[in-house]
């Protein structure tokens, strides 16, 4: 599998480098970026460090006006606590040694993220392919974002990653758009195939109305997700909601999805467990010269209590954070054109505990961008964002460092 | 009594200024004949903003591509094509209302429409352009005229906004009598006062229509400047209406 992404990528490279009878229509470019991590643990007073390396390649193909090519293949290169080998060695969560699998790479991976075909038909839109589905206005978090895994501390890449899938859309003349998606891999974006995965039952889809209308641009539809957990798949129906606008000099967002009863379980349906909601706000503070964000999230299948914390849920990709509710701060200032402040927090509401992580980004020239920042982790012992966590609520397990400081330098071509 | 009527009159012709009625109508008919001028059924241009963030320093500067789609008087599609760092950035705008593709994120974010938010520049991109600067609407409609003074080959209008939204309190445009071309817009807003000059330059035939093509948006509280240059431009062109649909331009 591994081969065939470098011969895909080796053929991408080939057939729009400029050395090729490239069209017009055609285009190449991307980015190579380096993310370096140096962290430490008051607790343990352990330090490590971490290395992670992306080249992410892009090409955009028109061959005529109404058809358009888009394809994204990546090269990865993780190293020290920027690898989950290394981390899960370290805590001993791996159960095998890597030492066992000479011929597996676990520090390089090549994949071809993006790549999809969009074919515009009057009225109508047909994507299909790998493609990324961005649903949902929220900042941080995207509750009708049922399609993909997501991560909230990313700091080396912000692509939606791709799935395997078709996205049809209509647009009327009377600004509202019907659009959906029919996908053919489920949110874990697994790497194996597991018999279930040809049932009909397993196919995640969603559909939305999109209605553009003064102030505000609304959306509403149905999601099915369909998740690959712990104890196999795991089917939702839910209906969701976004909402994306401004009033009276604030920037007004938000975003919910609440799960549907199962056939047959009505009685154990809890409306309160079944929400997730984002409402955020965004507004300029002159004075200070500085933009402001902040956004609330609630979700109803988070713990509400620290001893029912479990990580496998974060680790497998089933949740995003382990508590119920969320407040996100963020500020930003531009000092120049082209060099930026900011300040995100995350806190969890229930046992206050916080992420903060300074950053700042200076655009050296047009094409090169290198940013300084931190993560600074703070809470009492057992709480989300200090540790340690157990899994399966037996082993105990500290993964979180107390502090992390990187530079993320990023050439884009 | 008669004597009373005409003397009246007289006082009212003769002594009390002109009824400023007179000088709307006179601003209205410019701004009405410069609107004309300028609006098209569709437009289609290549340009280069050349971002100076010092105006005296040509030596440092930062060079962006991009290209724009215009319908009617209200709607203008913007799409960055290089630096490769923000290639695919794009930017609606709808009368007030605009939008913004980050094309790394694939999401699509409404732009509050507020003064201070329209105010910024192209997050990534910087200069002297605001998302109110590269918006689009026509001026008559946009902002109430009047005529400040007719000199030899110009006429200086003042503009106050229509709207309380607006980023500026009022703003100066100087029009060419022959050919209803502006020359310059100076904006001021109730902090910085005089905040912005746009002049507009180099006015050749392109597309079918006389054009400037060079717009220099000068900031006197950065001391910065930015310039726009069209390399080619096309008008009343059949244009795909999807780069004018919220929720289609970025496809």
């Amino acid at each position: 599998m591994k081969t065939l992404a470098l011969i895909l990528l080796f053929l991408f490279v080939a057939a729009f480098s400029p050395a090729s009878t490239v069209k017009e229509s055609m285009s190449l470019y991307g980015y190579l970026l380096d993310y370096f991590q140096g962290s430490f643990d008051v607790h343990t007073k352990e330090s490590s460090y971490g290395n992670t390396l992306l080249v992410r390649i892009k090409a955009d193909f028109n061959p005529e006006e109404r058809l358009r090519f888009h394809a994204e293949a990546a090269y990865y290169g993780r190293l020290g606590n920027q690898n989950l080998y290394a981390i899960y060695d370290k805590i001993g969560l791996n159960p095998e040694r890597q030492e066992q699998f000479p011929f597996n790479d676990f520090i390089t991976q090549v994949l071809v993220d993006h790549a999809w075909g969009l074919a515009n038909l009057g009225a109508v839109d047909l994507q299909f392919g790998k493609v990324p589905i961005a649903w949902g206005s929220g900042y941080v978090f995207n509750p009708t974002a049922k399609v993909a895994p997501t991560a909230i501390f990313d700091e080396v890449t912000e692509e939606t990653p791709g799935t395997f899938a078709i996205v049809p859309s209509y647009y009327t003349a009377r600004s509202v758009t019907f659009t959906g998606y029919l996908a053919f891999q489920d949110r874990s974006h697994k790497t194996f195939s597991p018999s279930g995965d040809g049932e009909w039952r397993n196919v995640p889809f969603g559909f939305k109305v999109q209605v553009i209308t003064g102030s505000f641009d609304l959306s509403a539809g149905v999601i099915k997700e369909v998740f690959y957990g712990q104890t196999g798949y795991e089917r939702d129906f839910y209906l969701g909601f976004d909402l994306d606008g401004g009033f009276d000099g604030c920037g007004l967002y938000a975003e919910s999805a609440l799960r549907l009863p199962e056939m047959g379980f009505r009685d154990l349906y809890d409306i309160e467990e079944s929400l997730e909601i984002v409402a955020g706000c965004h507004f300029p503070i002159p004075k200070l010269g500085t933009d402001m964000r902040l956004e609330y999230f609630h979700q109803g299948r988070g713990a509400d209590k620290k001893s029912d914390y479990d990580l496998s849920r974060v680790i497998s990709g089933e949740q995003l954070v382990l508590g119920e509710n969320y407040l996100f701060l963020y500020f930003e200032r531009y000092l120049t054109d082209y060099i930026r402040i900011s300040t995100g927090s995350l806190l969890n509401l229930g046992d206050w505990s916080l992420v903060l992580y300074p950053e700042c980004c200076w655009d050296v020239l047009g094409n090169l961008q290198i940013y300084f920042g931190a993560s600074l982790f703070a809470g009492g012992r057992g709480n989300e964002f200090s540790g340690p966590h157990t899994v399966e609520g037996d082993q105990e397990f500290d993964i979180i460092e107390s502090f992390s400081l990187f530079t993320r330098i990023k050439l884009s071509f | 009594m008669r004597c009373i009527t005409i003397f009246f009159l007289l006082f009212i012709f003769l002594i009390l200024p002109t009824p400023p009625v007179f000088a709307v109508e006179d601003a209205h008919t410019i701004i009405q004949k410069v609107d004309e001028r300028q609006s098209v059924t569709t437009s289609w241009s290549e340009l280069s903003m050349l971002v100076y963030p010092e105006a005296d320093d040509t030596e440092n500067v930062r060079e962006f591509r991009l290209v724009t789609y215009g319908k009617g008087d209200d709607d203008t599609y913007v799409e960055f094509l290089s630096p490769r760092s923000i290639r695919g950035l794009k930017l609606l705008s709808k009368g007030d209302d605009q939008w913004i593709y980050f094309a790394s994120t694939g999401r699509c974010r409404k732009i509050s429409s507020n003064a201070q938010s329209k105010r910024q520049s192209v997050r990534g991109v910087g200069g002297d352009f605001s998302y109110e600067d590269l918006g689009g609407g026509k001026l008559q409609e946009k902002y109430s005229f009047k005529l400040l003074e007719s000199v030899d080959k110009e006429w200086v209008l003042e503009g106050t906004p229509k709207k309380a939204e607006s980023v500026y309190a009022r703003i100066v445009i100087l029009v060419q009598k022959e050919s209803y071309l502006v020359n310059r817009i100076e904006y001021y807003t109730e902090e910085e006062g005089h905040y912005k000059d746009l002049i507009m330059e180099d006015v050749r035939s392109m597309g079918g229509r006389e054009i400037a093509t060079r717009m220099t948006m000068l900031n006197h509280e950065k001391s910065s400047k930015t310039v726009m240059i069209i390399h080619s431009a096309r008008h009343n062109v059949p244009i795909n209406d999807k780069y004018f649909n919220p929720t289609r331009f970025y496809n």
